[in-house]
């Protein structure tokens, strides 16, 4: 166990506030179960998710900066979200801020207009919640903290697009070995469920696409997509697909509901985010990690498995 | 004439430049860091040469024996320099593992280049499905007698996919560079897998040709109208698996249509990066690299062979992807450069 | 003689004669079919630049026509006539005609980002997607997509509050796009969610929905993104020759 991201500024983003606070609560758990600790970026805005680059990527470089700001003025060099989305986006605005002059005068001139002081690239590293307690903690000794093994559930692991892509975004990937994750193959919630007990399957969707961007807009190329995930998963003999991030989580959630009214196709396979499936095998109850506040309901075969 | 000049790397341009000094009197110490000398051709085991035909190891291999048995030539296998200071004329080096500091009049980096390690490239397959290779193992199957064949069950390919340009012309892993002898050498491959295996069909995906030169009718036309090898116009993105036969998916770009073609042995037309060893060797010698990490060239067209350093000359792939023809060429003009500079030192330090 | 594989033509390319006789022999009718020469009438020369004034455009310049980004297409896979390698041709030689020809699916792109992680120039494929369908818009080939919509409703409640809250997004998008509020499938996924959630949390759900969460002292930011937008939305219109006076579609 290292001192590495054991007090990290925490962001947690407008999902994780909505309709995702089980991934926020779990997540949040999980850290206070582990000795972490978790201090909110205060008063933070929206990182732009998938919407604002479509009117104007710059304005997402802005409000992924700001954030960023807050962090750095909070004493912080790390940052931490769960979301993929506000991952990415942050990821995202320090890259551009670094190799873009057009990006820097923009949010130069925007933080100006808002009377605020820009973020300057390279003062605060963002990382996800797998870097967060894969390198806090390690699997070693979560290994050794396992209280309620998952053993006996077979896991799909599924880590979606904004995790990995477009990976120049992410220098710290793919540099071979166990300790930098891969933009092809990700495998650090693999490496964190198994040190739980659980099962992995072999699932070759891991970094698909859920069609999250259009859920709602092209709900149909979103539930063919997300379909796909899920009978995939299925052939591939998984009870749950963990997730790592709250769009992917409620969209495979919605369109899993929708292709079974709309298509007529039932699948079976149930959602779970990895923090909530850690936080039970540390002895966390299924209610302490949220899993009630899913959309999805997974509670029968959390007993089926004794978890939880 | 007593002092020798130091070459560094025993492949083509080594034994040229090391070949053409000692054929005119010229003490010459060559240095690899590897066992043996030879370079890429004989320690990667190509198959046969372009445009010769003959096989590596008796065109490179000659050149070795030629340079073993050469007098005036000392050879030192399984080291490096680890210091070099001095100025044109009088150069101080030392080995490693030595005490003792060498002196060269003039220093002739040939240190090469490396071959592109295709996991980085991890959506093509390699290293996650072993009948993706690479085109130096294909070669290796070539030159070793064992003949192409799958490497997860030994059985014979009948179908084979050569994907183009893997490490080369990519900006997204840094590689901005054509690695220039690719399109030939996969060609000249896919020719003499045809001739092996006449039962087996040969495909090439690719972005452009660039059978530069004479390699035109000699490669790419002969693969077509002799070999019968099809050119498909495409960029794979994705290596997978059925579970019995490899995946290759891709659109055809000519036809505007989505490709899914099974293939036995999918081979990486692998490029040619910058030797892994280039920071320390820039260092070390205090010359510098051109932006993509090979050794930057000095003048273009006054001084053939000058680095950013006066007196320290380079020739072949460590200055940039090269063919083996040309590395020799350089090795020579290099060779003709020292020489000079060791007679006019002071007209030729510039 | 007979088209064999009349499926691969358009219709609008196909002629058919229902009385033709052709030296003394009678074709016609489904032997009388023939295939309209199709001739490109001109390029559009701007088309390119269009393109790359828009944001996500800027890099189309690069392209070489490698495939990378088709063959790797989400969307690509469940449609073919979805094809990024292609519209980018299109647009770079000035073939406006043609790309108009699928102006109705641009818009699909899922921002999976595969294209822009695997293209080997940056040409950055998602963004000059982004740009295609935006441009399409401005220029008045297609209304607004959903997607155009649910992205402003998005943006709107960012910039106005620094914050979103899910189902008000959720409400003011299916209206805009005039879709039942309720949507059947969502009704019975919520339903199941309310049976199982403990009183005090559903109370501050229901007290999200009603007091919209923000950002303090946002203001500021509120101006200057709007003072921002207002400028691009000018530069983009002025760059494609429309008049900036006129309101954004």
């Amino acid at each position: 166990m290292s001192n590495k991201y054991r007090k990290v500024a925490y962001y947690p983003g407008c999902a994780l506030e909505g309709g995702a606070s089980s991934y926020n609560r779990s997540t949040k758990e999980v850290g206070k179960k582990l000795g972490l600790e978790l201090v909110e970026l205060e008063n933070w805005n929206c990182c732009g998710a998938m919407e604002v680059k479509n009117a104007d990527p710059k304005l997402q470089t802005f409000l992924s900066a700001r954030n960023l700001k807050i962090a750095e003025d909070m004493g912080f060099d790390t940052v931490m979200s769960p979301c993929n989305g506000c991952y990415h986006n942050l990821k995202k605005a320090e890259y551009d801020l670094a190799h873009d002059e057009a990006s820097r005068e923009t949010v130069k001139k925007l933080a100006h207009r808002a009377k605020t002081e820009p973020y300057q690239a390279g003062k605060v590293e963002t990382i996800h919640a797998l870097d967060w307690i894969r390198d806090a903690i390690g699997t070693d000794e979560l290994r050794k903290q396992v209280r309620n093994s998952l053993k006996g559930l077979k896991v799909a692991n599924y880590y979606g697009c904004m995790y990995t892509r477009p990976r120049h975004i992410f220098p710290e990937k793919d540099q071979g070995g166990a300790n930098s994750d891969s933009t092809y193959r990700p495998h650090f919630m693999d490496d964190l469920l198994a040190a739980a007990g659980a099962e992995n399957v072999e699932y070759p969707l891991k970094t698909a696409c859920c069609g999250g961007a259009h859920t709602l807009s092209d709900s149909d190329t979103s539930t063919r997509l997300v379909l796909n995930l899920l009978t995939t998963a299925e052939a591939c003999g998984a009870e749950v697909i963990a997730t790592e991030c709250p769009t992917c989580h409620q969209g495979l959630e919605m369109h899993q509901a929708r292709a079974e009214k709309v298509f007529g196709k039932k699948t079976k396979v149930k959602m779970l985010y990895f923090t909530q499936l850690l936080g039970m095998a540390l002895g966390l109850s299924a209610r302490q990690v949220g899993v009630h506040e899913n959309l999805s309901d997974s509670r029968s075969l959390l007993k089926e498995k004794g978890l939880g | 004439m007593n002092t020798p000049v130091l070459v560094v790397g025993g492949g083509p341009a080594g034994l040229s430049a090391a070949h053409s000094l000692a054929s005119t009197g010229q003490k010459v110490l060559l240095v690899d860091k590897a066992d043996r000398l030879g370079g890429a051709p004989i320690l990667s085991g190509y198959a046969k040469l372009v445009p010769s035909g003959e096989w590596a190891k008796d065109a490179i291999g000659g050149m070795v024996q030629r340079i073993e048995s050469n007098p005036l030539v000392e050879i030192q296998t399984r080291t490096t320099i680890t210091e070099f200071s001095g100025a044109p004329g009088a150069f101080k080096y030392m080995l490693a593992g030595e005490e003792q500091t060498r002196e060269a009049g003039a220093t002739i980096l040939c240190t090469g280049f490396s071959h592109f390690d295709p996991v980085n490239k991890p959506e093509l397959g390699f290293g996650i499905f072993p009948d993706v290779v690479t085109t130096t193992q294909v070669e290796q199957m070539l030159s070793s007698g064992k003949g192409v064949k799958c490497l997860s069950d030994g059985r014979v390919p009948e179908r084979v996919a050569i994907l183009l340009c893997v490490g080369s012309r990519d900006r997204q892993i840094g590689r901005e560079w054509c690695s220039k002898i690719c399109c030939t050498v996969s060609a000249n491959l896919a020719m003499e897998i045809r001739e092996a295996l006449p039962q087996c069909s040969v495909y090439i995906y690719y972005m452009d040709i660039r059978t530069f030169g004479l390699y035109e009718d000699a490669y790419y036309w002969e693969s077509q109208e002799k070999y019968r090898v099809k050119y498909i116009k495409s960029r794979i993105a994705e290596v997978t698996s059925d579970g019995k036969r490899l995946i290759v998916k891709g659109e055809d770009t000519l036809v505007k249509r989505p490709i899914t073609i099974p293939f036995d042995l999918v081979v990486q037309a692998i490029g040619m990066d910058p030797n892994v060893d280039n920071a320390r060797i820039a260092s070390i010698f205090g010359v510098e690299l051109e932006r993509h990490g090979f050794l930057q060239r000095g003048a273009t067209y006054r001084a053939m062979g000058s680095t950013t350093r006066p007196g320290l000359l380079v020739a072949g792939a460590a200055s940039g992807p090269e063919t083996i023809d040309d590395s020799i060429a350089q090795g020579q003009a290099a060779a003709m450069a020292a020489l000079t500079s060791l007679k006019a030192p002071a007209t030729e330090a510039a | 003689m007979p088209i064999l594989s009349k499926h691969l033509i358009r219709d609008e390319n196909l002629i058919r004669n229902e009385n033709l006789v052709i030296e003394g022999v009678d074709v016609s009718g489904d032997w009388s079919t023939f295939i309209k020469t199709r001739v490109v009438q001109d390029y559009n020369d701007s088309l390119q630049e269009d393109i790359a004034a828009l944001p996500g455009g800027e890099n189309i310049h690069r392209c070489w026509q490698c495939g990378s980004c088709t063959n790797t297409c989400t969307i690509n896979a469940l449609n073919p006539d979805f094809n990024p390698r292609y519209w980018i041709y299109l647009i770079r030689i000035g073939m406006e005609e043609e790309l108009i020809r699928d102006k109705e699916i641009i818009w699909q792109c899922v921002s999976c980002n595969k294209c822009t992680s695997v293209c080997p120039r940056d040409v950055m494929p998602e963004g000059v997607m982004r740009a295609t369908a935006h441009w399409l818009e401005l220029k008045g080939y297609t209304p607004e997509s959903p997607a155009t919509i649910f992205d402003k409703v998005f943006s709107s409640q960012v910039f106005a509050k620094g914050k979103i809250e899910e189902g008000r997004l959720m409400m003011r998008f299916f209206k805009k796009t005039g879709q039942k509020l309720t949507q059947d499938w969502l009704v019975g996924l919520i339903r199941g969610l309310v049976l199982r959630l403990p009183i005090g949390l559903l109370t501050r759900m229901g007290l999200s929905a009603l007091i919209h969460p923000r950002t303090r002292d946002w203001s500021n930011h509120r101006m200057a993104i709007a003072e921002y937008i207002t400028e691009q939305k000018a530069l983009h219109r002025k760059a494609l020759g429309l008049p900036t006076t006129e309101e954004s579609r």
